[in-house]
């Protein structure tokens, strides 16, 4: 019986089938483990400028005196500012942009302190003001924008904080 | 040999994946109940005091937004006069899991104070 020098035809094949379905399995896994990694990244960074942005926001709510709010109707700008006016002359303004929020602390007209918060592209964010009884709550709303390809399924994010809380009768502590 | 391999190894993958997707759901979850308990303390403090007893907060729910993205979830305050002028505000917030249970809930607690707000 002479012995066998190599491999069938079907025996490569089915091989190469093996090793190209395996490789192909791997590069996917790879490439939905990379997508979520970035997109925790993307998530968790959010969350971390968000909760940054909701403590100074309402501390300096609390503080205020009097909430005025400027559309981009009344500045024919792509912003909307608020402002909140604090008990020792200075002003607080929150401009938003369409990426981020701009915080700028002036006293009288000179600015003494900026910093900025970065959203998301996938949200359209916009100020709103309930006035209906004092002490007001003024809100940063995020809503989803309807077509932003690549961003995860997001919902609705509220930011509240009353303001002059501290100026009320009525106080209050966390912990 | 190498079939059985291959599944087995799509299989851990696919499993892998999936757990990660729930964590990360259950992640959100957290934030945005946190988020919520926030929001809520913020409405609470700007009341009267005469509106923060338990009567006046039996029918606060959770925001539209909440709702959304806590499957199944209830808002509980309860509220506890420590003295005549010191109130505790406690807010508990739980909702339905990924994996169908009902987890440890998000809470949150204030303290009011009268200051010169007319007693009764």
């Amino acid at each position: 019986m002479r012995a066998r020098r190599g491999y069938s035809l079907i025996e490569t094949l089915a091989a190469m089938t093996l090793v190209t379905t395996t490789f192909t399995a791997v590069a996917v896994s790879l490439h939905q483990m990379y997508r979520s990694t970035r997109s925790v990244q993307d998530e968790l960074s959010m969350e971390l400028e968000l909760g940054r942005f909701a403590i100074q926001f309402r501390a300096d709510a609390h503080q205020a005196l009097s909430v005025e709010m400027e559309d981009s109707v009344k500045t024919k700008t792509d912003s909307q500012t608020l402002s909140l006016v604090l008990p020792d002359e200075r002003t607080v303004h929150y401009v938003l942009q369409p990426r981020r929020i701009d915080r700028t602390v002036r006293r009288g007209a000179e600015a003494r302190h900026r910093e900025t918060y970065r959203l998301p592209r996938w949200f359209a964010p916009r100020w709103q003001l309930e006035p209906e009884r004092p002490p007001a709550i003024v809100s940063l709303l995020l809503a989803p924008r309807p077509a932003v390809s690549g961003s995860p399924p997001v919902v609705a994010v509220r930011v509240d904080a009353a303001v002059g809380l501290l100026r009320s009768q009525s106080r209050l502590t966390q912990e | 040999m190498a079939l059985a391999l291959s599944l087995t190894l799509a299989v851990g993958v696919a499993q892998m994946l999936a757990t990660v997707a729930q964590q990360r759901r259950s992640m959100k979850q957290v934030t945005a109940a946190h988020r919520e308990a926030g929001n809520r303390m913020e409405e609470l403090a700007r009341r009267p005091w005469g509106e923060t007893t338990p009567q006046h907060l039996a029918s606060l729910g959770l925001s539209e937004e909440s709702r959304q993205c806590l499957p199944g979830g209830k808002l509980h305050v309860e509220v506890a006069d420590e003295d005549d002028d010191t109130r505790r505000i406690s807010i508990r917030i739980d909702w339905r899991r990924p994996s169908g249970s009902r987890g440890e809930p998000v809470r949150l607690i204030g303290w009011k104070f009268r200051n010169g707000e007319s007693r009764p």
